[in-house]
């Protein structure tokens, strides 16, 4: 039948279907964990009184079939509470197929109810069967009456339709209903079943609705702000009448001294008094007004924290799905794995939650399904037989650390190295040589873990660069590393929330545009004259090097005036190791934004990242720097201009002879990368693992420039470049370093030892690299060199 | 009652005068019903009492259906917004270009009450000329809304929310600039003089068109 509708706009069926929603991810929560704890009370009860509420919720709105399977399943719940039935696998099994039908009613639209029960009845009925079944204590029939009752459907159909029904190689397998045992006690401080306690906490709120309550909390802040400035008034007001009173009074004294006589009352003396007053009712208007301004600012500024704050969601609401695919997950094939999850607690903007959910799926897939061995396989190898596979959140340094580590079989690096080399990416001689932490980044290679092969040997890697995709578009990293108990383990650094972000508020062409601090190098003053000009090419020098000076606004796209100043404000933005200076017209300040998206109308806009109000309530564009660096980039191009740098160590080289770069890595991967990038643009490359081989090669060969790294055994890349610079014979060879140390003291270090450039090892992915080499050193066959 | 009793002035924050939903399916744009949830309804001898204080007799002209419009002028012409896609007149505050995508028609972001609007000039778009002509101290943003779509539309003067018989509505030529003649869809005779009756369709395409 179809629910009563309309109640002032709410339906029925909706107020059922959230305490449906609800109740259904405490059954799920709550059945997972009952698995490995059959007859606990504790996780009983709040399972009893979820299936209890839906059944009295269902009866309300007159969905009988659900009435009907709500109280099996509360039933079955009551018996094992009772010690009356055991609730081992098959009973869960049951348990989890009947509240994915009540799941699926949950989601159910308007009007589509009668059609839903009238294709499901069969189905509820076969799990009322089951659930009976389990009460009674018998086998799970098979087949089931109802099943029987209707030969036109099979386990497959029924797998399509939830995908929680039990697989049938199970009952062959009775080993696996047993309670999987706990030899260590979950580490987690925590309340010993949060989730089921706070499933029920959380309140639906439309993303608009949000939305626009950020906005007027943000804007409450805003006006809060400016009523400061009426008490900076008013006080100006009781200051003038102040005056007043004093100029009244020193009137009268003057006309007292002069020997003015003045009527009875005294005129002046009742001006002084009502002078007196007025400054006096000014100055009590002041002080409350002062107070309601400064409540109303601290109610306002509270306000936008909470409304903020709601964003922020406990880790667990983004993992509630993965205690029960894990489970449904190592039945189908057959293993046994607990999933134990640290840091339920941890808070973490919604967006970030929702972003990472599909990411640690897929790498908790990964780990159970090639991770994890069989039970046998297991006890043969003396551990376990359950595997462990943990989920860990915690905050470190402003960041979310996410933890998936598993005590499976983990990675065979032997194996992994023959692959890499099978499958060509680097030569034999040169994989002895790689790291463990080497290989792993191989995992991450589009293409190379999708191949069948791969799996067989490393057990590992299938679309694991899918994975390293999604996590850093949502502005993260991921990392593999051998888990201390020879599994695998992922570690994911992503940062807490990108809804508030610290930027600096720069004017271009008239307008402010927000920079964020973490994309700017530095902003800096440049006098005019510093600045030089080279083929109609503006550049300066900053911090030894020489940084192209383009005009943010032109960039921008934007209609500048030009006004002739005699200082630069320059702001430095790099990205892929391309660095520009971009010249804006004032540097406003700093501050922190609340980041919203552009109208959906715009579609996605070059250069612009997000908007957000400033502190004056007006919108404010907050720019996308790496997108800008490459509108540079493509500016120059398209205008055929090539970014001079002025650097030293061009030598004169007779005709046709191709250049020589030397590569300098501990690590085969970057030296072959850098290797082919160079070679493919045409100049000669030679190699040395180390600082002491390099120094050994650049005294016996004369080279057009050395690429090092920092990080190397026996003599590193500050070394290498200091005694390059110290010798008289090679002092002019350019050194580029090039490292994954990206921060701005390894930067100034490299550069105070020597380097004519420090690149970080991302340039790799573009075409930096080269470019740089090429600015450097220019082309590789210097034709015509005079 | 007649609308005639309206101040002429739009005040800040004024809010829209609300219509019902009109014939053409367009419905009011709503977003307090909360506060309407919460309200009770009058008693009868409350309204009675009310309309007979205020009630008489209809004049000659006040007749037959009407159609509610705000007049809104642009450079030197005069334009009539229905007033069912009209959700509040407001002061001008600052316009941020968006980089790559503002024009002379799509001036770019404005904020009002902290809720971001994409604003346009309607000087730009009806082809009547640059922004910066014109009385600043008049100039009003004009909220439009139509299915879900927000404008903040830059307009020189907002005159006042009115209704007319349908019958002062003709479709004879606008003598407006030619590129206004695309978006509106007759003549009103109003006493501040002829003013271009909007189609909100064509005027929220030409507006959409401008972001392209």
């Amino acid at each position: 039948m179809t629910p009563p509708d309309d109640l002032s706009g709410f339906s029925m069926l909706d107020l059922f279907q959230a305490e449906v929603e609800t109740h259904a991810n405490t059954l799920e929560t709550g059945l997972v964990e009952l698995e490995s704890a059959p007859g606990d009370a504790e996780i009983l009860e709040p399972l009893m009184r979820a299936a209890h509420s839906i059944k009295g919720a269902a009866r309300i709105v007159g969905l009988d079939p659900v009435v009907g399977l709500a109280h099996a399943m509360e039933d079955l719940l009551v018996a094992g509470q009772d010690g009356k039935a055991t609730l081992g696998a098959d009973a869960v099994d049951a348990l989890l197929a009947g509240t994915d039908v009540l799941r699926q009613v949950g989601e159910l639209k308007d009007g589509e109810t009668d059609a839903f029960f009238g294709e499901n009845q069969p189905r509820i009925d076969e799990i009322i069967a089951d659930l009976q079944a389990a009460q009674s204590g018998e086998a799970p029939p098979a087949p089931s009456p109802a099943a029987s009752a209707l030969p036109e459907r099979d386990d497959k159909e029924a797998g399509d339709v939830g995908e929680g029904l039990v697989p049938s190689r199970e009952s062959e397998e009775p080993s696996a209903s047993e309670p999987a045992t706990e030899p260590e006690p979950d580490p987690e401080p925590e309340p010993a079943r949060p989730a089921i306690q706070t499933a029920a906490s959380a309140v639906k709120v439309d993303p608009e609705v949000f939305t626009r309550m950020l906005s007027y909390a943000g804007e409450s802040v805003v006006q809060a702000r400016r009523l400061a400035d009426h008490t900076d008034a008013l006080d100006a007001v009781r200051r003038t009448v102040e005056k007043l009173g004093v100029n009244i009074e020193n009137l009268r004294d003057k006309m007292r001294k002069d020997g003015y006589e003045l009527p009875e009352p005294d005129p002046l003396e009742v001006l002084r008094r009502e002078a007196e007053d007025a400054q006096e009712l000014v100055a009590q208007r002041v002080v409350t007004f002062d107070e309601a301004a400064r409540q109303s600012a601290d109610l306002a500024g509270r306000m936008y924290r909470q409304v903020l704050k709601s964003r922020m969601r406990p880790f667990r609401e983004g993992v509630m799905a993965f205690p029960r695919m894990v489970r449904d997950l190592a039945r189908d094939l057959g293993k046994k794995v607990r999933l134990r999850v640290k840091g339920r607690g941890v808070p973490v903007d919604r967006d970030i939650l929702e972003r990472l959910e599909a990411p640690v799926n897929h790498m908790l897939r990964n780990a159970i399904d090639h991770g994890i061995e069989t039970p046998d396989e297991r006890k043969a190898a003396g551990k376990d037989p359950t595997g462990t596979v943990r989920l860990e959140a915690r905050h470190h340094a402003g960041m979310l650390e996410i933890r998936i580590a598993d005590d499976g079989r983990g990675v065979d690096p032997e194996g992994l190295r023959t692959r890499v080399v099978e499958r060509g990416l680097i030569a034999e001689d040169i994989a002895k040589d790689l790291s463990d932490a080497e290989l792993m980044e191989f995992l991450f290679l589009p293409g190379f873990s999708t191949a069948k092969q791969v799996t067989e040997i490393s057990g590992r890697g299938v679309g694991l660069d899918v994975v390293h995709n999604m996590v850093r578009e949502a502005g993260g990293t991921v990392r593999p590393r051998r888990g201390e108990n020879g599994g695998l383990e992922f570690f994911l650094v992503l940062p807490i929330t990108r809804s508030v972000i610290r930027v600096a508020v720069l004017e271009i062409a008239g307008e402010p545009f927000a920079f964020p601090l973490t994309h700017i190098e530095s902003l800096v003053r440049v006098e005019a004259d510093a600045v030089r000009s080279i083929e109609n090419r503006q550049s300066f020098e900053h911090d030894g090097r020489v940084i192209g000076l383009v005009p943010a606004a032109d960039v921008l796209g934007l209609r500048a005036g030009t006004k002739p100043s005699d200082v630069l404000y320059v702001v430095i933005v790099s990205s892929g190791g391309n660095e520009y200076g971009l010249a804006v017209d004032r540097y406003l300040g700093e501050q922190s934004l609340v980041v919203r998206a552009l109208d959906r109308r715009l579609g996605s806009v070059a250069n612009v990242s997000a908007v957000a109000l400033d502190n004056h309530g007006d919108p404010l564009i907050i720019v996308d720097v790496q997108d800008l660096v490459h509108s540079v980039d493509q500016l120059l191009h398209e205008g055929r201009l090539r970014s001079i740098r002025a650097m030293r160590g061009l030598r004169a080289e007779g005709p046709k002879v191709r250049k020589r770069v030397l590569v300098v890595d501990d690590s085969i991967t970057v030296r072959e990368v850098e290797r082919k990038l160079l070679v493919n643009r045409g100049y000669s490359v030679d190699v040395c693992v180390d600082g002491t081989d390099a120094w050994n090669a650049v005294r016996a060969q004369e080279y057009d420039l050395v690429l090092t790294d920092v990080d190397m055994p026996r003599m590193d890349g500050i070394e290498l470049v200091r005694r390059i610079r110290d010798d008289a014979r090679l002092r002019s060879t350019p050194v580029m370093i090039v490292s994954y140390k990206e921060s701005e003291e390894d930067r100034m270090r490299g550069l105070e030892a020597g380097a004519n450039a420090y690149l970080t090892k991302s340039s790799f992915h573009d075409e930096t690299l080269v470019r740089e080499v090429v600015d450097l050193i220019g082309e590789p066959e210097e034709t015509d060199k005079s | 009652m007649t609308r005639s009793d309206q101040p002429n002035e739009p005040s800040r924050r004024h809010p829209s005068p609300r219509e019902p939903a009109d014939a053409n399916g367009e419905s009011r744009p709503d977003d307090d019903f909360v506060s309407r949830l919460l309200d009770r309804p009058p008693p009868d001898t409350y309204l009675d009492a009310w309309t007979r204080s205020l009630q008489r007799r209809l004049g000659e002209d006040e007749r037959g259906d009407r159609i509610s419009v705000g007049l809104f002028r642009v450079a030197e012409e005069l334009f009539a917004m229905p007033t069912r896609v009209v959700l509040e007149v407001q002061h001008p505050s600052p316009v941020r270009s968006v980089p790559g995508r503002s024009s002379d028609v799509f001036r770019g972001l404005v904020s009002l009450r902290g809720e971001i609007h994409l604003c346009a000039s309607l000087r730009a778009l009806f082809g009547l000329g640059d922004e910066d002509g014109g009385d600043g101290e008049l100039r009003r943003l004009l909220v439009v809304e139509r299915a879900g779509e927000r404008w903040a539309l830059v307009v020189d003067e907002v005159l006042d929310f009115e209704r007319y018989r349908t019958e002062a509505v003709s479709s004879a030529q606008v003598t407006v600039s030619k590129s206004a003649v695309h978006f509106t869809e007759g003549v009103l005779q109003t006493p501040s003089g002829t003013a271009a009756v909007i189609d909100p369709r064509r005027l929220f395409e030409g507006l959409a068109r401008s972001l392209a």
